[in-house]
C-alpha cells in the first residue's frame, strides 16, 4: 500500500514543478523593476520561494527516519472516494445533456448504491426528495437557470 | 449614543421580513452544520454563497455571518453528547462537557454551553461595536503601505500559528499567491498562468476552491474513514437550566473567555479555535482545583464556549474596519461584499452604515434565536446525530455541486472544485494545512496591489516599508515573528548537535 511519506513526496514534488512552471512563466511575461513592476515580478519570486520551500520539504520528507505508515486506511474504503469523485466528474461532463432532473437521480441514485451500499427502499426516497427538493429551491424558489435537457424541464 | 440610534436603524433592517428569514435560516443551517461531524461552517457558506447574489447584500450577510456563529453554538451539541467535536473550535468542550454529561448532567452542560454562548456573543458584539468604527476611522489614514504591513504581518502571524509544520503553511501561503494571481493582471492587463483557458482569464473563482479544498476534501477524507457517530449520551438530558451554583461556578470563566476570545479573534489566522484553547489553558490556571480538569469542570466547559462565541464577534473587527479578512470564513463574506460591488475597507461603516450596523444588529437578534434554536430542539438535533454518513454525503456532495454551478452557471467551476476537492484530500493526508492556502488566495491580488502601489509612489525605493510608522511596526512585528519561528526550529537542532558532541567527547 502506498506510504503517507511516498505520498508526501509526490505531492511535494508536483508543488516544485508547479513552482518552477510559474517561475519560467513570469519570467517570460518580463519582471520589469522596482521602479516599474512588471506582470510577472510578484509571481517570480513568490514561485521562487514555493520551489526552494518544496525542495526543503522534499529533501526532509526523503532524509526522514520515521516510521512508515499507510497513507489510507484501506483500499476498499479507497475505492469509495475514487467512485465518488468518477461519478462527479462523469455526471458533470453530461450536466447540459441529461438536465438537473436526471442528473440528480442518477448522482443521488449511483452515490447511495455503489459507495453508500443503500439498500433500494431507503434510496429510492432519499433520491426522490433530494431531487424534488432542490428543484423547487434552485429552480423555482431561487430561480436559477438550470440545465432542462433532453426532458425540458 | 451615536452608536445607539445607528444600532436601533440596524434593528430596522433586520427586522425586515426577508432579513429575519434569512437570520433564521443562517442560525438554523450554521447549528446544522455545528452539529453534524464532519461538515464545518466554511463548507455551508460557500454552498449558500450563490443564493447571495439574489439578494441585497445586507441579506446575503446576514445569512452568511448566521452560519458562521451559528457553528460554533451548534458544535457543543455534538462535544458534550458524542464526545466528538462537530466543528474545530469544539474540540475542548468535549473535554469536560462529555465528562459532564456521563456523570449525568448534560442537561446542565448543554445549559451553560449554550447560555455561555449568548452572553459571549452579546459581550462580542458590544466591543465590536465600540472598537471597529474608531479603528476604521484611524484607518483611513492608511495607504497603500500599511495596508501592505497589515496583510504581510497577518499573513506571517497565520503561519506562525500554524497546527503543523511552518514551512508547509509558508508553501500553502505561496501556493495561495499564485492561484490568486491567475487571471489578467490589474496593472498591465497581461494574461498570467491561463493556459490560453477562456475561464480562467478572470481569474479562479473564491468559491470552487473552498468548496473543493474544504468541503470535498472533508467528505473525502470521511468516505475514507467513515466517521461513525459514538455512544449519545441522550437518555441523561434534563434540567437544561443551570441550578444557581453551577452560574456561580461558571459566569466568571464566561467573561474571562468572552474578553479573551474576542482580541483572539481579531489576530488573523487566530480565531475561534485558539480562543476557545486559551481560556481553558487560562480556567485551569486560575482554578483552585485544576485537576478537576477534564473530569467535568463547569469552568472548563464555559469559557472555552463563550470565548469561541466571543472570538466570531473579534474576527469581524479587521473585515469591517479594515477591509481585511482574519480567516477563511471571512474571506467569504469579503467575496459576498465585492460581488455586490461593496469594497471592503475603512470607508465600509461611513459609506454603507446599513451593512455595518445592519449585521450588528442581526447578530444581536441571532444569538437570541440561537438560545432558542438549542435548548428546546436538542432532541432534533440528537436525531439528526443518528442520520449515516452514507446517505448525508451524496446530499452534501450534491448541493456543492448545484451551489457552485449557481454562481456562473458553467460546469467548469465543478470541474475546478472536483479537482480541488482532490486537492483539499491529499493535503489532509499530507499534513499541508488549507486556512492559510485559501486566506493568501484572496489576499494575494490585494497584497501585490498594495505592494506595486507602495513602489510607485517611493519611486522604487523599499524603505517605503519602514520609515512610515504604522507599516514600519507592522513590518518589524512580521520579520520578528519569522526570526522568532526560525529560532524555534533551528535551536532543537543546534541541542541536538550539541549532546551528540557532548556524548562524543565523554566516550
Amino acid at each position: 500500500m502506498l506510504s503517507k511519506k511516498l505520498l508526501e513526496m509526490i505531492f511535494t514534488l508536483c508543488l516544485l514543478i508547479l513552482s518552477i512552471w510559474v517561475a519560467i512563466e513570469s519570467w517570460r511575461l518580463s519582471l520589469g523593476n522596482l521602479h516599474e513592476i512588471g506582470p510577472g515580478f510578484f509571481l517570480f519570486f513568490v514561485a521562487t520561494l514555493m520551489g526552494i520551500l518544496s525542495l526543503g520539504s522534499l529533501t526532509k520528507v526523503l532524509m526522514s527516519r520515521a516510521r512508515i505508515v499507510p497513507a489510507f486506511s484501506s483500499y476498499k474504503k479507497l475505492i469509495g472516494v475514487i467512485w465518488t469523485f468518477i461519478i462527479s466528474i462523469v455526471l458533470t461532463l453530461f450536466f447540459d445533456t441529461l438536465g438537473f432532473v436526471i442528473m440528480a437521480m442518477l448522482f443521488m441514485t449511483a452515490l447511495l448504491r455503489l459507495v453508500g451500499k443503500e439498500r433500494w427502499l431507503r434510496l429510492s426516497i432519499v433520491t426522490a426528495l433530494t431531487t424534488v427538493l432542490s428543484y423547487f429551491l434552485f429552480k423555482v424558489l431561487l430561480k436559477i437557470e438550470l440545465p432542462a435537457g433532453f426532458l425540458g424541464i | 449614543m451615536e452608536a445607539f440610534s445607528h444600532l436601533i436603524s440596524g434593528f430596522f433592517i433586520v427586522l425586515q421580513p426577508l432579513n429575519i428569514l434569512f437570520c433564521f435560516v443562517g442560525v438554523f443551517v450554521g447549528t446544522l452544520t455545528g452539529v453534524l461531524p464532519g461538515f464545518g461552517p466554511l463548507g455551508a457558506m460557500c454552498m449558500l454563497f450563490p443564493l447571495t447574489f439574489r439578494f441585497p447584500p445586507i441579506t446575503g450577510l446576514i445569512l452568511l455571518a448566521g452560519i458562521y456563529y451559528g457553528a460554533m453554538y451548534g458544535g457543543s451539541t455534538t462535544s458534550i453528547l458524542v464526545n466528538i467535536p462537530g466543528e474545530t473550535a469544539s474540540v475542548v468542550t468535549c473535554l469536560d462537557g462529555y465528562q459532564m454529561a456521563k456523570k449525568g448532567f448534560a442537561g446542565p452542560a448543554l445549559g451553560i454551553a449554550a447560555f455561555g454562548s449568548f452572553i459571549a456573543g452579546t459581550m462580542g458584539l458590544i466591543i465590536l461595536m465600540l472598537v471597529a468604527p474608531p479603528l476604521a476611522e484611524f484607518a483611513l489614514k492608511f495607504g497603500p503601505p500599511e495596508y501592505f504591513a497589515v496583510m504581510f504581518a497577518g499573513l506571517t502571524i497565520i503561519s506562525y500559528l500554524a497546527r503543523g509544520s511552518m514551512v508547509k503553511a509558508w508553501i500553502m501561503i505561496l501556493l495561495g499567491f499564485i492561484l490568486g494571481g491567475v487571471g489578467r493582471d490589474l496593472f498591465t492587463g497581461a494574461e498570467r498562468l491561463t493556459l490560453g483557458a477562456l475561464v480562467l482569464q478572470e481569474g479562479l473563482d473564491l468559491a470552487p476552491i473552498a468548496m473543493g479544498i474544504f468541503g470535498l476534501g472533508e467528505i473525502f477524507i470521511n468516505i475514507e474513514e467513515s466517521t461513525t457517530v459514538g455512544e449519545l449520551l441522550t437518555n441523561k438530558i434534563k434540567g437544561l437550566l443551570p441550578t444557581l451554583k453551577q452560574w456561580k461556578d461558571s459566569i466568571g470563566a464566561m467573561m474571562r473567555g468572552s474578553v479573551l476570545g474576542f482580541f483572539l479573534g481579531i489576530i488573523p489566522g487566530g480565531g475561534a479555535v485558539i480562543a476557545s484553547f486559551a481560556s481553558y489553558a487560562l480556567e485551569k490556571k486560575l482554578s483552585k482545583h485544576p485537576e478537576l480538569f477534564g473530569q467535568g469542570a463547569i469552568q472548563g466547559l464555559a469559557g472555552p464556549e463563550s470565548a469561541n462565541n466571543s472570538a466570531t464577534a473579534g474576527a469581524f473587527v479587521p473585515l469591517l474596519s479594515l477591509g481585511i479578512p482574519s480567516n477563511a470564513v471571512m474571506g467569504i463574506l469579503v467575496g459576498a461584499l465585492m460581488v455586490q460591488g461593496i469594497q471592503p475597507g475603512p470607508l465600509l461603516i461611513s459609506g454603507h452604515p446599513d451593512i455595518f450596523w445592519g449585521i450588528i444588529a442581526s447578530m444581536y437578534i441571532g444569538n437570541a434565536m440561537l438560545l432558542g434554536l438549542n435548548l428546546p430542539m436538542i432532541p432534533m438535533w440528537v436525531r439528526l446525530l443518528r442520520v449515516p454518513y452514507s446517505i448525508l454525503f451524496p446530499i452534501i456532495l450534491f448541493l456543492c455541486i448545484i451551489g457552485v454551478y449557481a454562481i456562473n452557471l458553467r460546469s467548469a467551476d465543478i470541474f475546478i472544485m472536483l479537482f480541488f476537492g482532490v486537492i483539499g484530500y491529499v493535503m489532509r493526508k499530507t499534513d499541508f494545512e488549507g486556512a492559510p492556502l485559501l486566506l493568501a488566495f484572496i489576499l494575494g491580488p490585494m497584497l501585490e496591489k498594495t505592494f506595486r502601489q507602495s513602489m510607485a509612489m517611493s519611486d522604487g525605493e523599499l524603505s517605503i516599508f519602514f520609515t512610515r510608522p504604522i507599516s514600519g511596526v507592522l513590518v518589524g512585528i512580521a520579520f520578528l515573528s519569522i526570526l522568532t519561528s526560525m529560532l524555534a526550529f533551528i535551536r532543537p537542532k543546534v541541542r541536538g548537535v550539541r549532546e551528540e558532541s557532548d556524548k562524543t567527547e565523554i566516550e
